[in-house]
């Protein structure tokens, strides 16, 4: 028994470690776009821009929703909702993936609800010109939207002047 | 009782690769991706029926401006593509949140609104559903009701249902009648969420979503109250025929049920002020710094 205890020692430290003060392994980019930010608030300075694909490494625990990670030699904060451990993610099939994770999830129900699906939609239905429609609303309606950096910036003026800060 | 495990047997391998866990939750619900093309259909889905404010239309640059301002404060800042805001050009009163942060306001809705505060309400409501994943929710009850129909279809068939048959047909090498299955699933999931949107998500959901909304409204800085203000005044137009027609054959809760709901939860949050998730709920903002813009973004409204 007395031979086992320097081994127990070691061993039981480890084990008995709290596990939310142990970073994750490495966690994937679930959304096209997204950033990364200097404090955790989508309204504080950009510190890089990630795309759907890219690993993150956790550099602390969890707190109110935001991770603290580093991509690169970048180090910032980003949104949980953001990212997902790779083994859950479910890659879209969009040509601007990142290839970071590789093809460790390539499975056929992935794309069931896709482009592909969608414009069998869209011939079966007749629906062209709505979906046209829909393409210059997500583009044209506000268009600041599509980039995280002048959304922030727009979003801050307007907080400012609105009092709302 | 070996038919009925068959069944629960069937159910369960067909429902697999539709759904994944969602992060740490084990909340079962569609990938971001998946989501985001339910969410495009339903928006095409109204464009057939209805028609947006113009991108330049200042209305419309304010409406995302007020959205953002709370989207970005929000447990879910972004989604797959981000979220877009847009009105939508009637005079039914209703305000619609789509899967993947698709949201729309009317302009009906805007009219009863008196300042900035209850413009964001309105969205911070809309938003708290994204939040929620309440578009996503009823996504899988969509996509279970035709798994479990077509389930039961099969046995009576003898055949396997498509999930197992897509699980091991690759995407690309799916043929006509593998195509005319799938699209189903996607045809009934598209109708059922724009229908769900449309209605209301369900009794418990939107009174979920009127208290996450006043929490977003306060994290946001603006008057959380505000939803309870808004809610007050649109009970006024309950009695309105248009009003009364929406509301009719759904499981939406009244304006006057969910004010209820929102004082029990002030309540609550005033007796244990240790156990509410922002101390500034309870706190009644001034809504006057923003008064000026509100009349001139929306003085095309009256």
């Amino acid at each position: 028994m007395t031979s086992r205890l320097p081994l127990l020692l070691v061993v039981l430290p480890i084990i008995l470690q709290p596990k939310d003060s142990q970073p994750s392994k490495k966690l994937v980019v679930q959304v096209t776009k997204s950033a990364i930010y200097e404090e955790p608030d989508s309204i504080s300075e950009v510190v890089a821009i990630v795309v759907e694909g890219n690993l993150l490494e956790p550099t602390g625990p969890e707190t109110k929703g935001w991770i603290r990670v580093k991509f690169g030699d970048k180090v910032g904060y980003v949104n949980k909702s953001v990212v997902i451990p790779p083994e859950k993610w479910i890659p879209s099939s969009g040509d601007k993936v990142s290839k970071d994770v590789g093809k460790i999830n390539d499975n056929s129900g992935a794309k069931w609800f896709s482009p592909e699906v969608e414009k069998k939609y869209k011939e079966k239905n007749k629906m062209d010109k709505e979906f046209d429609t829909l393409d210059k609303f997500m583009s044209d309606w506000f268009p600041s939207k599509n980039d995280p950096k002048t959304l922030k910036n727009n979003i801050k003026d307007f907080i400012r002047d609105g009092k709302l800060n | 009782m070996r038919t009925i495990g068959l069944v629960c047997l069937l159910m369960v391998s067909c429902s697999g690769s539709y759904k994944r866990q969602h992060g740490d939750s084990d909340k079962v619900i569609l990938s971001e991706s998946q989501e985001y093309y339910v969410g495009r259909s339903n928006c095409a889905k109204i464009f057939t029926k209805y028609k947006l404010l113009s991108h330049d239309n200042p209305l419309t640059t304010y409406v995302n401006q007020i959205g953002f301002s709370i989207a970005l404060k929000s447990n879910r800042p972004t989604t797959f593509k981000g979220y877009h805001f847009g009105v939508i050009d009637t005079e039914e009163v209703n305000a619609l949140a789509f899967a993947s942060g698709f949201i729309f306001v009317t302009t009906g809705i805007l009219k009863h609104t008196k300042s900035e505060d209850e413009i964001a309400a309105i969205l911070a409501h809309e938003i708290a559903h994204i939040n929620l994943h309440h578009p996503e929710n009823a996504a899988v009850v969509a996509i279970e009701q035709v798994e479990h129909a077509e389930a039961l279809e099969n046995i009576l068939k003898g055949i396997v249902g498509i999930g197992k048959l897509l699980k091991v047909k690759s995407f690309e090498k799916l043929d006509e009648k593998d195509w005319k299955r799938l699209f189903k699933y996607f045809d009934k999931t598209v109708n059922f969420c724009t229908d769900q949107a449309i209605k209301g998500y369900g009794r418990d959901q939107e009174l979920e979503a009127d208290i996450l909304a006043m929490q977003l409204l306060a994290r946001a800085n603006y008057n959380p109250f505000a939803i309870r203000n808004f809610l007050k005044r649109l009970n006024d137009i309950v009695p309105n025929p248009k009003f009364k027609d929406m509301l009719k054959g759904t499981d939406h809760p009244t304006p006057k049920e969910r004010t209820a709901n929102l004082d029990t939860f002030i309540k609550k949050c005033k007796e244990n002020p240790k156990e509410q998730p922002f101390d500034t709920v309870t706190t009644v903002r001034d809504e006057n710094p923003r008064m000026g813009r509100f009349l001139e973004k929306t003085k095309s409204l009256r």
